[in-house]
Protein backbone atom coordinates (compact mmCIF):
# COMPACT_ATOMS: atom_id res chain seq x y z
CA UNK A 1 0.00 0.00 0.00
CA UNK A 2 1.07 3.62 -0.38
CA UNK A 3 2.88 5.48 2.37
CA UNK A 4 0.47 7.23 4.75
CA UNK A 5 0.90 10.02 7.29
CA UNK A 6 0.03 9.41 10.94
CA UNK A 7 -0.54 11.21 14.21
CA UNK A 8 0.19 8.95 17.22
CA UNK A 9 -1.68 9.88 20.41
CA UNK A 10 -0.74 8.25 23.72
CA UNK A 11 0.18 9.49 27.19
CA UNK A 12 3.16 7.11 27.28
CA UNK A 13 6.16 8.32 25.31
CA UNK A 14 7.64 4.85 25.13
CA UNK A 15 4.40 3.61 23.55
CA UNK A 16 4.50 6.50 21.07
CA UNK A 17 8.04 5.48 20.13
CA UNK A 18 7.09 1.81 19.79
CA UNK A 19 4.04 2.51 17.60
CA UNK A 20 5.95 5.10 15.54
CA UNK A 21 8.75 2.58 14.92
CA UNK A 22 6.24 -0.02 13.73
CA UNK A 23 4.55 2.48 11.41
CA UNK A 24 7.89 3.60 9.99
CA UNK A 25 8.94 -0.03 9.51
CA UNK A 26 5.71 -0.45 7.52
CA UNK A 27 6.78 2.44 5.27
CA UNK A 28 4.56 5.14 6.76
CA UNK A 29 5.43 8.54 8.17
CA UNK A 30 4.59 9.84 11.65
CA UNK A 31 4.08 13.58 11.22
CA UNK A 32 2.93 14.43 14.72
CA UNK A 33 2.53 12.96 18.22
CA UNK A 34 0.37 14.01 21.16
CA UNK A 35 0.28 13.01 24.84
CA UNK A 36 -3.29 14.09 25.60
CA UNK A 37 -6.62 14.22 23.83
CA UNK A 38 -6.57 18.01 23.91
CA UNK A 39 -3.16 18.12 22.21
CA UNK A 40 -4.47 15.77 19.53
CA UNK A 41 -7.48 18.01 18.87
CA UNK A 42 -5.21 21.06 18.73
CA UNK A 43 -2.74 19.43 16.30
CA UNK A 44 -5.16 17.68 13.96
CA UNK A 45 -6.01 20.52 11.57
CA UNK A 46 -2.39 21.65 11.40
CA UNK A 47 -1.03 18.29 10.28
CA UNK A 48 -4.13 16.62 8.74
CA UNK A 49 -2.64 13.10 8.91
CA UNK A 50 -4.20 10.29 6.87
CA UNK A 51 -4.76 8.27 10.05
CA UNK A 52 -4.70 8.94 13.80
CA UNK A 53 -3.88 6.21 16.32
CA UNK A 54 -5.64 7.20 19.54
CA UNK A 55 -5.22 5.85 23.07
CA UNK A 56 -8.29 6.01 25.33
CA UNK A 57 -6.96 6.51 28.85
CA UNK A 58 -5.13 9.82 28.99
CA UNK A 59 -5.00 12.76 31.36
CA UNK A 60 -6.64 16.06 30.41
CA UNK A 61 -9.01 14.67 27.75
CA UNK A 62 -9.54 10.97 27.02
CA UNK A 63 -9.41 9.40 23.57
CA UNK A 64 -13.17 8.98 23.22
CA UNK A 65 -13.81 12.69 23.78
CA UNK A 66 -10.87 13.64 21.53
CA UNK A 67 -12.28 11.40 18.79
CA UNK A 68 -15.67 13.15 19.03
CA UNK A 69 -14.02 16.60 18.86
CA UNK A 70 -11.87 15.71 15.85
CA UNK A 71 -14.82 14.18 14.01
CA UNK A 72 -16.76 17.41 14.67
CA UNK A 73 -13.98 19.30 12.88
CA UNK A 74 -13.58 16.75 10.07
CA UNK A 75 -16.13 14.00 9.63
CA UNK A 76 -13.76 12.15 7.30
CA UNK A 77 -10.95 11.87 9.86
CA UNK A 78 -9.76 8.28 10.18
CA UNK A 79 -9.16 7.45 13.83
CA UNK A 80 -8.06 4.05 15.02
CA UNK A 81 -8.30 3.47 18.75
CA UNK A 82 -5.18 1.75 20.08
CA UNK A 83 -5.78 0.89 23.71
CA UNK A 84 -5.30 -1.69 26.42
CA UNK A 85 -8.95 -1.39 27.37
CA UNK A 86 -10.51 -4.71 26.44
CA UNK A 87 -14.09 -4.14 27.49
CA UNK A 88 -16.67 -4.59 24.75
CA UNK A 89 -18.63 -1.58 26.00
CA UNK A 90 -15.60 0.63 25.41
CA UNK A 91 -15.32 -0.57 21.78
CA UNK A 92 -18.97 0.41 21.26
CA UNK A 93 -18.35 3.87 22.79
CA UNK A 94 -15.32 4.40 20.56
CA UNK A 95 -17.18 3.43 17.39
CA UNK A 96 -20.14 5.62 18.44
CA UNK A 97 -17.70 8.50 18.87
CA UNK A 98 -16.59 8.08 15.25
CA UNK A 99 -13.54 5.80 15.45
CA UNK A 100 -13.10 3.57 12.41
CA UNK A 101 -11.20 0.79 14.14
CA UNK A 102 -9.99 -0.62 17.44
CA UNK A 103 -6.63 -2.28 18.10
CA UNK A 104 -5.98 -3.89 21.47
CA UNK A 105 -2.60 -3.41 23.15
CA UNK A 106 -0.06 -4.93 23.31
CA UNK A 107 0.34 -3.91 19.67
CA UNK A 108 1.98 -6.28 17.22
CA UNK A 109 3.23 -5.01 13.87
CA UNK A 110 1.26 -7.64 11.88
CA UNK A 111 -1.97 -6.71 13.68
CA UNK A 112 -1.36 -3.00 13.13
CA UNK A 113 -0.59 -3.53 9.44
CA UNK A 114 -3.76 -5.55 8.88
CA UNK A 115 -5.99 -2.98 10.63
CA UNK A 116 -4.44 -0.04 8.80
CA UNK A 117 -4.77 -1.68 5.40
CA UNK A 118 -8.38 -2.71 5.97
CA UNK A 119 -9.42 0.64 7.39
CA UNK A 120 -7.67 2.73 4.76
CA UNK A 121 -9.10 0.56 1.98
CA UNK A 122 -12.58 1.16 3.40
CA UNK A 123 -12.39 4.81 4.45
CA UNK A 124 -9.37 6.34 2.68
CA UNK A 125 -9.75 8.83 -0.19
CA UNK B 1 -17.31 -6.28 38.85
CA UNK B 2 -20.48 -7.80 40.13
CA UNK B 3 -21.39 -11.03 41.85
CA UNK B 4 -20.44 -13.86 41.75
CA UNK B 5 -16.85 -12.62 41.28
CA UNK B 6 -14.77 -12.50 44.41
CA UNK B 7 -11.39 -11.07 45.19
CA UNK B 8 -9.66 -14.46 44.80
CA UNK B 9 -10.98 -14.76 41.26
CA UNK B 10 -9.98 -11.19 40.38
CA UNK B 11 -6.46 -11.82 41.67
CA UNK B 12 -6.26 -15.04 39.68
CA UNK B 13 -7.46 -13.33 36.48
CA UNK B 14 -4.89 -10.55 36.84
CA UNK B 15 -2.08 -12.95 37.80
CA UNK B 16 -2.75 -15.17 34.78
CA UNK B 17 -2.83 -12.11 32.50
CA UNK B 18 0.48 -11.03 34.00
CA UNK B 19 1.98 -14.46 33.42
CA UNK B 20 0.91 -14.46 29.75
CA UNK B 21 2.10 -10.88 29.20
CA UNK B 22 5.52 -11.56 30.69
CA UNK B 23 5.96 -14.72 28.68
CA UNK B 24 4.48 -13.59 25.34
CA UNK B 25 5.73 -10.00 25.26
CA UNK B 26 8.97 -10.19 27.22
CA UNK B 27 9.98 -13.84 27.11
CA UNK B 28 10.19 -13.86 30.92
CA UNK B 29 8.86 -17.00 32.59
CA UNK B 30 7.05 -16.89 35.90
CA UNK B 31 8.54 -19.39 38.33
CA UNK B 32 5.93 -19.08 41.04
CA UNK B 33 2.73 -17.25 41.89
CA UNK B 34 1.82 -16.95 45.57
CA UNK B 35 -1.69 -15.79 46.33
CA UNK B 36 -2.26 -13.92 49.57
CA UNK B 37 -5.69 -15.07 50.67
CA UNK B 38 -6.03 -12.55 53.45
CA UNK B 39 -5.86 -8.81 53.51
CA UNK B 40 -2.60 -7.26 54.65
CA UNK B 41 -1.98 -4.35 56.99
CA UNK B 42 0.40 -2.37 54.84
CA UNK B 43 1.94 -2.36 51.41
CA UNK B 44 5.72 -2.65 51.48
CA UNK B 45 6.56 -1.24 48.11
CA UNK B 46 9.49 -2.46 46.06
CA UNK B 47 11.79 -0.30 43.88
CA UNK B 48 9.13 0.97 41.44
CA UNK B 49 5.36 0.85 41.74
CA UNK B 50 2.67 1.66 39.20
CA UNK B 51 -0.89 2.21 40.35
CA UNK B 52 -4.21 2.79 38.61
CA UNK B 53 -7.88 3.03 39.50
CA UNK B 54 -10.56 0.89 37.90
CA UNK B 55 -13.98 2.46 38.18
CA UNK B 56 -17.25 0.85 37.18
CA UNK B 57 -20.06 0.06 39.55
CA UNK B 58 -17.38 0.04 42.23
CA UNK B 59 -13.89 1.50 42.48
CA UNK B 60 -10.77 -0.58 43.00
CA UNK B 61 -7.12 0.36 42.87
CA UNK B 62 -4.49 -1.96 41.47
CA UNK B 63 -0.76 -1.62 42.11
CA UNK B 64 2.21 -3.44 40.55
CA UNK B 65 5.39 -3.16 42.62
CA UNK B 66 8.60 -4.26 40.88
CA UNK B 67 12.06 -5.23 42.04
CA UNK B 68 14.66 -3.01 40.37
CA UNK B 69 16.30 -5.99 38.63
CA UNK B 70 12.98 -7.13 37.17
CA UNK B 71 11.76 -3.79 35.82
CA UNK B 72 15.24 -3.05 34.44
CA UNK B 73 15.35 -6.34 32.54
CA UNK B 74 11.74 -5.97 31.41
CA UNK B 75 12.44 -2.44 30.14
CA UNK B 76 15.48 -3.65 28.19
CA UNK B 77 13.30 -6.13 26.33
CA UNK B 78 10.24 -3.86 25.99
CA UNK B 79 12.30 -1.00 24.54
CA UNK B 80 14.23 -3.17 22.08
CA UNK B 81 14.54 -1.50 18.69
CA UNK B 82 13.76 2.04 19.83
CA UNK B 83 16.23 4.80 20.56
CA UNK B 84 16.37 5.80 24.21
CA UNK B 85 19.01 8.29 25.28
CA UNK B 86 20.66 8.01 28.69
CA UNK B 87 18.77 11.17 29.79
CA UNK B 88 15.43 9.59 28.98
CA UNK B 89 16.16 6.15 30.42
CA UNK B 90 14.78 6.59 33.96
CA UNK B 91 11.60 8.26 32.70
CA UNK B 92 11.09 5.47 30.19
CA UNK B 93 11.57 2.78 32.82
CA UNK B 94 8.81 4.46 34.83
CA UNK B 95 6.60 4.63 31.73
CA UNK B 96 7.27 0.94 31.13
CA UNK B 97 5.91 0.13 34.59
CA UNK B 98 2.88 2.29 33.75
CA UNK B 99 2.40 0.58 30.40
CA UNK B 100 2.53 -2.87 31.99
CA UNK B 101 -0.21 -2.21 34.55
CA UNK B 102 -2.29 -0.39 31.94
CA UNK B 103 -2.08 -3.27 29.46
CA UNK B 104 -2.55 -6.09 31.97
CA UNK B 105 -5.42 -4.55 33.94
CA UNK B 106 -6.93 -3.01 30.78
CA UNK B 107 -7.00 -6.40 29.06
CA UNK B 108 -8.37 -8.03 32.21
CA UNK B 109 -11.39 -5.76 32.68
CA UNK B 110 -13.29 -7.75 30.06
CA UNK B 111 -13.22 -10.57 32.64
CA UNK B 112 -14.27 -8.40 35.57
CA UNK B 113 -17.88 -9.25 34.95
CA UNK B 114 -19.59 -5.92 34.38
CA UNK B 115 -21.58 -6.29 31.19
CA UNK B 116 -23.00 -3.19 29.53
CA UNK B 117 -21.54 -0.72 32.02
CA UNK B 118 -18.37 1.09 30.95
CA UNK B 119 -15.38 0.54 33.21
CA UNK B 120 -13.03 3.50 33.33
CA UNK B 121 -9.31 3.19 33.93
CA UNK B 122 -7.28 6.07 35.29
CA UNK B 123 -3.92 6.90 33.76
CA UNK B 124 -1.25 5.07 35.80
CA UNK B 125 0.71 6.90 38.46
CA UNK B 126 4.24 5.90 39.44
CA UNK B 127 5.71 5.69 42.93
CA UNK B 128 9.49 5.40 42.88
CA UNK B 129 11.90 4.38 45.61
CA UNK B 130 9.80 2.07 47.74
CA UNK B 131 7.75 3.39 50.58
CA UNK B 132 5.14 1.80 52.78
CA UNK B 133 1.44 2.51 52.47
CA UNK B 134 -0.51 1.78 55.62
CA UNK B 135 -4.06 0.55 55.53
CA UNK B 136 -6.72 3.14 56.10
CA UNK B 137 -9.42 2.21 58.62
CA UNK B 138 -11.78 1.18 55.84
CA UNK B 139 -9.11 -0.02 53.42
CA UNK B 140 -8.39 -3.60 52.38
CA UNK B 141 -5.22 -4.75 50.58
CA UNK B 142 -4.84 -8.12 48.86
CA UNK B 143 -1.53 -9.36 47.52
CA UNK B 144 -0.14 -11.77 44.96
CA UNK B 145 3.61 -12.27 44.59
CA UNK B 146 5.00 -13.16 41.16
CA UNK B 147 8.51 -14.60 41.08
CA UNK B 148 10.82 -14.63 38.07
CA UNK B 149 14.52 -15.27 37.50
CA UNK B 150 15.00 -11.49 37.47
CA UNK B 151 13.20 -10.65 40.70
CA UNK B 152 9.73 -10.26 42.14
CA UNK B 153 6.58 -8.35 41.31
CA UNK B 154 3.87 -7.77 43.93
CA UNK B 155 0.35 -7.26 42.66
CA UNK B 156 -1.99 -5.45 45.03
CA UNK B 157 -5.72 -5.03 44.83
CA UNK B 158 -6.90 -2.20 47.04
CA UNK B 159 -10.51 -1.53 47.95
CA UNK B 160 -12.62 -0.47 50.85
CA UNK B 161 -14.33 -2.70 53.37
CA UNK B 162 -17.62 -1.54 51.87
CA UNK B 163 -16.58 -3.23 48.63
CA UNK B 164 -14.45 -6.14 49.77
CA UNK B 165 -15.52 -8.41 52.60
CA UNK B 166 -14.67 -11.82 53.96
CA UNK B 167 -17.26 -14.56 54.12
CA UNK B 168 -17.45 -17.38 56.70
CA UNK B 169 -15.10 -19.57 54.68
CA UNK B 170 -12.47 -16.84 54.77
CA UNK B 171 -12.91 -15.92 51.11
CA UNK B 172 -12.99 -12.24 50.39
CA UNK B 173 -15.90 -11.35 48.18
CA UNK B 174 -17.03 -8.30 46.37
CA UNK B 175 -20.32 -7.22 47.88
Amino acid sequence: MKSLTFMVVDDSNITIKKISKMLEDLGHQVVCCANTGQEAVNHYLTYKPNIITMDITMPDMDGIEATKRIIEKDKNAIIVIVTAHGQEQMVIEAIDAGAKGYVLKPVKIEKLKEHIENIYKKYGN
Amino acid sequence: MALPLNISILMEVVSERTKSFFLDELGISINQITYGKESVQKLKLRYLTSLLAVEGKIKLYWAFSFDESLITEAFKIYAQGIDVSEDERDDYIEETAGDFINIIIGNAVSQFGEKGLPINLSPPIIISEGKNIHRHRNGEFYTTVIETDFGKLDIYCIGSKEILNVDDAGISKLK
